[in-house]
């Protein structure tokens, strides 16, 4: 019985940063606005790394821009050698900084919106993954205090743990290929409908010749639209 | 956000063949480049005050923001002429694999100088000899911009097919375009001076351009040897 709950490799049940990464192939930009997304629609405290980044950003322009105007202003001797001039140009480059940062910001937001979905999904992902580390430590604390759960149990929990992991992995795959034929469609309720009736079609392959990978992969399909149309309801105006 | 993240760093600094295999993959370029920027752009902040607190906070703030400046301006000056030869003698690489190459090599510098900043603090402390302070600083910084270099240059001989025939023009490329880049990157320095400030004197934010880098070099060294 031990061995069986120490077999249990909680850990490759997790789903990863790198797989979440291969599957979105998301650049920095889209990530952010996820991020951004996270934290003002789900409503997350987590506001410090923002500040601590829209802080690092502002540095960053701020350090690029102070030695341009510095240049450009000499040139065209508009500059004082002095604290003023020091002064002067310094509060330029935090000018110009805040500028870009408000664009920078204003891009995001709009971008957020649209990846509204993903947002919600990460966060589940986030969620399960906690699950995942809270069950490794009970298995832990299990160990030690000799109270195991029955193999039945264990491979039951494993069973749904999986089925859970691989949905979750299903609709952000789906997610993205909606994203991602979002562009390509103007009318995102004609392609929603067109997916539907996609889904269908499929479905009824499915029931056809029943496994579980297509089972699976229906369970997905069904999860990844629901949540899309139950977020578009829900917020419309995105 | 991950963008404030040491973790590209360290991983150029603990295993170079797999951030390189990664730019090759051109896997996470643009994480890659801005964590770099920001890291670097502390680096060559905080060695930045140091050098510059020899006359006053203003003076300390003003090199702050000159010295990752310096570096960053550089690049961004001599990128756009490596990239496009390097195209026309045969690269299939993108802009983007170049960029993140340089701000590796940004970063390298900007930790070696990190490394050096506590030597360079201990000195700015513990001695009263402004000349000696300058040139222990143009000592660091050649040094470090060398190492630097020479990673760029083997990064980018490991990043060229040496099947191909260009592959020999492409070697001259990049070493002429090194000479390009430490004189582009001199002349920058001494356009952005003073980044050293005699002890005593009132603040400038900048001084009149005149003569350049190397000969104002030999002068100090002409004045520490009296």
């Amino acid at each position: 019985m031990r061995q069986d709950n120490m077999q249990v490799n909680w850990q490759k049940l997790k789903i990863t940063q790198t797989q979440l990464d291969e599957i979105l192939n998301f650049d920095l930009k889209l990530s952010l606005a996820v991020e951004i997304g996270q934290l003002f629609f789900l409503k997350q405290s987590n506001y410090t790394s923002l500040l601590i980044a829209e802080a690092s950003g502002l540095f960053l322009v701020c350090s690029l821009s102070f030695p341009i105007i510095l240049i450009l202003f000499r040139n065209f001797n508009w500059l004082t050698n002095n604290p003023a001039g020091f002064t002067f140009i310094l509060a330029i480059a935090i000018i110009i900084s805040f500028l870009c940062s408000i664009v920078f910001n204003y891009y995001l937001w709009q971008r957020a919106k649209q990846l509204k979905v993903f947002a919600v999904l990460l966060d589940k992902v986030k969620q399960y993954n906690h699950l995942i580390d809270s069950l490794s430590l009970m298995s832990e604390l299990n160990a030690v205090t000799a109270n195991f759960g029955k193999t039945k149990e264990i491979t039951e929990l494993k069973t749904a743990l999986n089925l859970t992991r691989n949905s979750l992995i299903r609709s952000i795959e789906l997610e993205k290929i909606i994203n991602r034929d979002r562009h390509l469609a103007s009318n995102r309720d004609l392609l929603l409908a067109n997916l539907e009736s996609g889904l269908i079609n499929l479905d009824s392959l499915v029931s056809v010749d029943t496994n579980d990978y297509d089972r699976l992969f229906s369970e997905a399909i069904d999860l990844g639209l629901s949540v899309h149309r139950e977020l578009r309801k829900n917020h419309p105006t995105d | 956000m991950k963008i404030i993240s040491f973790e590209v760093l360290m991983q150029l600094l603990r295993d170079r063949t797999a951030f390189l295999a990664e730019i090759e993959q051109q896997k996470n370029l643009d994480r890659k480049t801005v964590s770099l920027l920001f890291s670097s752009s502390i680096f060559l902040a905080l060695y930045g005050a140091i050098i510059g607190s020899t006359n006053g906070v203003l003076q300390m703030l003003s090199s702050a923001f000159k010295l990752p400046a310096l570096y960053l301006l550089t690049l961004i000056i001599c990128l756009p002429t490596l990239y496009f030869f390097d195209v026309i003698f045969g690269s299939k690489r993108t802009f983007n694999q170049y960029l993140a190459l340089l701000m590796a090599t940004m970063a390298m510098i900007s930790v070696m100088l990190f490394g050096f900043a506590p030597v360079t603090l201990f000195f700015r402390l513990s001695i009263d000899d402004f000349n000696f302070f300058r040139l222990l600083n143009v000592a660091v910084l050649a040094l470090t911009g060398v190492i630097g270099v020479k990673f760029f240059y083997r990064s980018m001989l490991a990043l060229i097919d040496k099947n191909t025939e260009s592959a020999a023009n492409r070697y001259k490329l990049i070493t002429a375009w090194l000479f390009l880049y430490g004189f582009v990157g001199s002349q920058l320095g001494w356009t952005l001076r003073p980044f050293f400030s005699t002890p005593g004197t009132s603040f400038t934010l900048f001084r009149e351009i005149e003569s350049n880098f190397y000969v104002e070099v030999i002068k100090i060294i002409g004045a520490f040897l009296g």
